[in-house]
Order: structure tokens, then sequence, then C-alpha cells
């Protein structure tokens, strides 16, 4: 039941990340356009923007690759034949990202107050509006991860248990 | 507690590496790794971690990579890559081993125009690899040939690597640009000399030698398609545009190509592309962010100076300085994606560079060269997965023709790294600025 929600949310980060991407180009577009046709002024706020976006699309996407399993990873060892050592293998991952996921969410929340009692130089946004990336990526990475683990777990000893 | 160096660079170091044993994702591993350090260093708090991700994200330059990306997405959809094909065969097919030069031929045009190596295996595999294996071409070969030029897209400009390199670095994107295309030049070159090669020795067969009126419709086709490197190149060169400037113009280019001249991207499709470059870009991206995190902890600690200062107490010289570096950047490519390897060692190598009198740019384009092996050599090869994956064969099965096809490759990174005036010949000749 979780893991549908789980999916669904992650389906809907899939489309706001196609969205995000398409809304990142515009304030570099603007940027060339202005600068070498005139047709729109100089707006000194684009670079911010698009750095603003920059953030939450790699935030979000690395989201997305939590729970897809996307994330680049190095297959040095033999994948694990033995249902525990495959549970081993596959669950030390999960836990792994969980650890980060935790420490993200942990300082996260004190790094976006960091963030919110500055403002960006051109636009004056208050920077908590990006800050707050860090905690929101380690919360779900922590949350992705633990269902993930969940399900490893519960496989090993759904087969157990169909052996006994 | 108060860390040394060597007990600090060892525990990077070590907890990197057995995170990566244990299968952990890179970009997870390198953040993972730095967590001791920060946790138990009086000096450094652990908000230091997210402050040089954040960081890292700041720069306007690295907003080039995802517009490269989609650039090439935009191409690969846009149905560019057939075109380009097209070009490719009129070009070199009726040579002995015909579609295995179109292959690397449209690898070279592709990088021209592109930057990335996987978008370029990806693209040219889907269509080329079938039609190989339909002309009676061993599979392995043909899943090694599409993999191994496709490592052309970071080295011929335009390059994504290079753009990272650049901006990570404070080294001129233009004549890192320049500094790459004779080389790859050499190793398009090689690589359609190996192709002929295995032609002669297991008589593969030659495509219809073009007529006229093909050869004069096949350039027709793809013009507009070669006009985005005039665009890319020419205008950070020139230093009419910046990187993430030139990046924005190619991947607009590329979809008013797509959209409205060839009519082969449709809105449903743009929205697909738009989610496929976000989530690569993001993986890259974030990546990025945890490399520079433990690069940056590296580089508190003294560790580069103190890698510095063991090599050139070996007194290497230019040559032996420049093959070392290639040494790394081939063993680390081995393992980790080449954009977070740019930032680990490439940032600790470069005083290394200087020291040994191997210029700048010559570093980088060794490195890069270097780096793009690691594209096709496993345990993290990511164009050689892409092309297996869809010659439907596993990795290992492909290996000795990988080994074969890269030999000749090896032997022009070693010039490279005798000769660095191949790589500097052309920025020096175009860009003299860029050396004062």
């Amino acid at each position: 039941m979780l893991g549908r929600y789980l999916d669904r949310f992650c389906a809907g980060l899939r489309v706001f990340l196609g969205v995000m991407m398409g809304a990142l180009a515009i304030p570099v577009a603007m940027q060339v356009v202005s600068r070498y046709t005139g047709l729109i002024p100089t707006y000194l706020w684009t670079e911010e923007l698009a750095t603003f976006l920059f953030v939450w699309i790699v935030m979000i996407g690395s989201i997305v690759a939590v729970w897809d399993g996307t994330h680049f990873d190095v297959r040095i060892t033999r994948d694990a034949m033995r249902p525990l050592t495959r549970l081993l293998q596959n669950g030390i991952v999960h836990f792994g990202i969980m650890v980060f996921g935790a420490f993200f969410l942990f300082y996260g929340i004190e790094y976006t107050e960091f963030g919110g009692n500055q403002r960006s130089v051109m636009m004056r946004a208050n920077l908590a509006i990006t800050h707050i990336s860090v905690p929101i990526a380690g919360g779900f990475w922590f949350l992705l991860s633990a269902y993930r683990l969940f399900e490893v777990v519960t496989q090993y000893l759904n087969r157990e248990s169909s052996k006994t | 507690m108060i860390l040394d160096t060597s007990t600090a660079a060892t525990m990077l170091i070590v907890g990197f590496l057995v995170l990566i044993f244990i299968r952990i994702p890179v970009a997870f591993a390198l953040g993972l790794a730095t967590l001791p350090v920060v946790l138990l260093e009086l000096r450094l708090t652990p908000f230091i971690v997210l402050d040089r991700m954040f960081q890292s994200y700041n720069s306007f330059i690295l907003l080039a990579v995802p517009f490269f990306l989609l650039a090439a997405n935009l191409m690969n959809s846009g149905k560019v890559t057939d075109r380009l094909i097209e070009l490719a065969r009129v070009l070199t097919g009726w040579m002995p081993g015909g579609l295995g030069h179109v292959n690397v031929a449209v690898s070279m045009l592709f990088a021209g125009i592109s930057g990335s190596s996987t978008a370029d295996a990806a693209g040219i595999g889907k269509i080329l690899i079938p039609a190989m294996q339909k002309e009676g071409y061993d599979t392995r070969f043909a899943v090694a040939i599409t993999a191994c030029s496709s490592v052309m897209g970071v080295i011929i400009p335009p390059s994504i690597l290079m753009i990272v390199w650049g901006g990570v670095m404070q080294v001129s994107v233009g004549a890192l640009f320049l500094g790459g295309a004779i080389p790859g030049l050499m190793i398009g070159l090689a690589l359609m000399a190996t192709v002929y090669g295995f032609a002669k020795a297991r008589n593969y067969p030659v495509t219809a030698t073009p007529n006229w009126a093909e050869f004069r419709a096949a350039w027709k086709g793809a013009a507009l398609a070669l006009l985005t490197p005039v665009f890319v190149i020419g205008g950070i060169v020139g230093g009419l545009v910046t990187p993430t400037e030139s990046a924005i113009i190619a991947a607009a280019y590329a979809l008013i190509l797509g959209m409205f001249v060839y009519n082969t991207v449709t809105p449903k499709d743009l929205g697909v592309i738009l989610y496929d470059t976000a989530r690569f870009a993001a993986i890259s991206l974030f990546a990025i962010g945890t490399a520079s995190a433990f690069g940056w902890l590296l580089s508190f600690y003294n560790a580069p100076r103190l890698i510095v200062g063991v090599l050139t107490a070996w007194e290497f010289g230019a040559f032996g300085t420049a093959l070392l570096i290639a040494l790394l950047f081939l063993l680390f490519g081995l393992f980790i994606d080449a954009i977070p390897t740019i930032i680990i060692l490439g940032t600790v190598l470069m005083p290394v560079a200087q020291a040994g009198g191997v210029d700048p740019i010559a570093f980088a384009i060794i490195g890069i060269v270097s780096l793009a092996f690691g594209l096709v050599t496993p345990p993290y090869g990511l164009c050689l997965l892409i092309s297996a994956a869809i010659g439907g064969l596993n990795v290992v099965q492909v290996l000795r023709e990988v080994v074969l096809i890269l030999a000749p490759m090896l032997v022009i990174l070693i010039l490279l790294a005798a000769f660095p005036e191949i790589i500097l010949w052309l920025p020096k000749a175009v860009m003299p600025g860029a050396f004062r």
C-alpha cells in the first residue's frame, strides 16, 4: 500500500522534474536573447533564478534516482546468489543511503535556518527557498530507502517461511 | 579530536573505496566517506558537507551540462542521428567493413554536435548495432566499436567534460575545445584503421558505393545539423558566447530542427526528453556536489600538497608526469564516473602537473582522453554497458574486441603525453591569449 503511494509520488516528481527542466531554459534563454538581440531588457536576476532551479532539479532528481535505483554504482563483486547474501548485498546499500539521508535531514534543518538569515544578491530572495531542498531530499532518501530495505527484508523472510 | 593529514586522507580514501566495494552508489559513497571525518574533527562542522555541495552548484558554467544533454537528446529524438548516419554512410560506407566505418564516422559527427558520449552510444547504437547484425557483422564487434567510438563524444568538441573541467579548474573552455580537436580526429582515424583490420580479417561486407545524387542528398539532409558545432565551438572560441549560453543555443537549435524543420519531435516527446535530460543531469550533478565536499576535505587536510611533495621528489619530468597523470585517470576512470573524478583527482593533480611542467590545457586533454577509456572499461564503462544492452550481450563477452579496439587509442594517449604540442598547436594558433 505504502509502496503504491511512494510510486505515485515519484511519478509526480518525474513530471515535476520535466517541468523544472523546461522552466530552467527560460531564464538562461532570456539572458541570451537580451544580450544578443536587445528585444528584452537585461535582467540581472535570471542567473540567480537559473541557479535556484538547478539546485532543485539536482535534489529532486536525486530523490527519484534513489527510488528507481539509478544512481551510478560500481559492481566489482558478483551478484549474490544465496538469499541471505543477496539480502545483505542489497540491504547494506539501502541502509547506507538511509544514513546519508538522516544526516541531510538532521543538519539540513540547521542549514535551512542558516539560509533563512541570508538574502540573494539580485532577487533579494530568502535563501531558505533553496536550502530547504537539503532536508527535504534527505528525508525522502531516508523514507524511500527504508521502504526498499523493508521490501528486501520481506522478500527474504517470505522465501524463508515458504521453505519451512 | 584534530586529525592529521595522513589519518584524514586514509579515512576518506579507504572509506570511499570500501563503500564503493559494497555497492553504495558513487555519489552517496563520496558523501558518506566524509561523515566520520567531519563528525570527529573539532575544527569542522558537519554543516561543511552541505555547504560545499551547495557552493559547487552555484556555478553558472555547470548549467551548460543539462543543456548539452538536452541538445543531444533532442538530436536523437529528432532523427538528426539518422541524417548523420546517412552522411557517414556515403562518406565511409564503401570501405571494407563499411558499417563499422560508418559507426566511427557518425560518432565523430555526433561528437561535434552533442558533447555526450552516453547519448552517442544510445542514439547511434540503437540504429547501427541491429543494422550491423543484419549485415552479418559479429555482434561482439558491433557492440565494441559502437562503445569505443562513442567516447569521442567527450574528446571532440563540444564536450561536457571539458566544460566541467574548465569550470572547476578555471581553464579556458574554448582552448580546451580546440585542444581536443586533433586528438579526437587522431582517435577517429585510429578507430577506422582498426575497423579496416577487423574487416580484412573477418571478411566484413562493404555497403554500396554511393552515387552523386545520394551523396548530395546526404549532405543536404545533414547540413542543418552540422551547423551546430559552428555556433557552439565558433561562439565559445570567438568569445561571443559563454559555454552555458552556447549550450542553450544548441538545445534551442535542436528543438527548432526537431519540432519545426524535420517535424519529428512532438510536444509529448518533448516532455519525455525534458524529464530524461533532467534525470540524467541530476544524477551526474548530484555526484559533483558530494565529490566537491570530498575534494574540499582532502584539500583542507593538505592531501594534494602531500601528493605533490611525494611525486615531485621522484623527478619524473614532463613526459613521466603526463604518463603518471594518464595512468591515475585511467585507474580512477575504471571505477568512478568521469565528472566526480575530474573534481577529486583533477584538482589534486593540477599542482602535480604544474610542478612537472605539463601545460594546463595538455593536462586537461590527457586527463579527459584517459577518462574516456573508463567509459568503455568495466566495471563502470557506461557506454559499454549501454551498447552491450542494445546488442543483448554481457559486457564480459565483448571484452576481447574492446581491448583490441582500445589498443591503438592507448598508443595515441601515450603520443599525447610524449608530444603535448599535438594538443597545444591548435589552441596556441587560434587563442594565443589563453596561454599568457
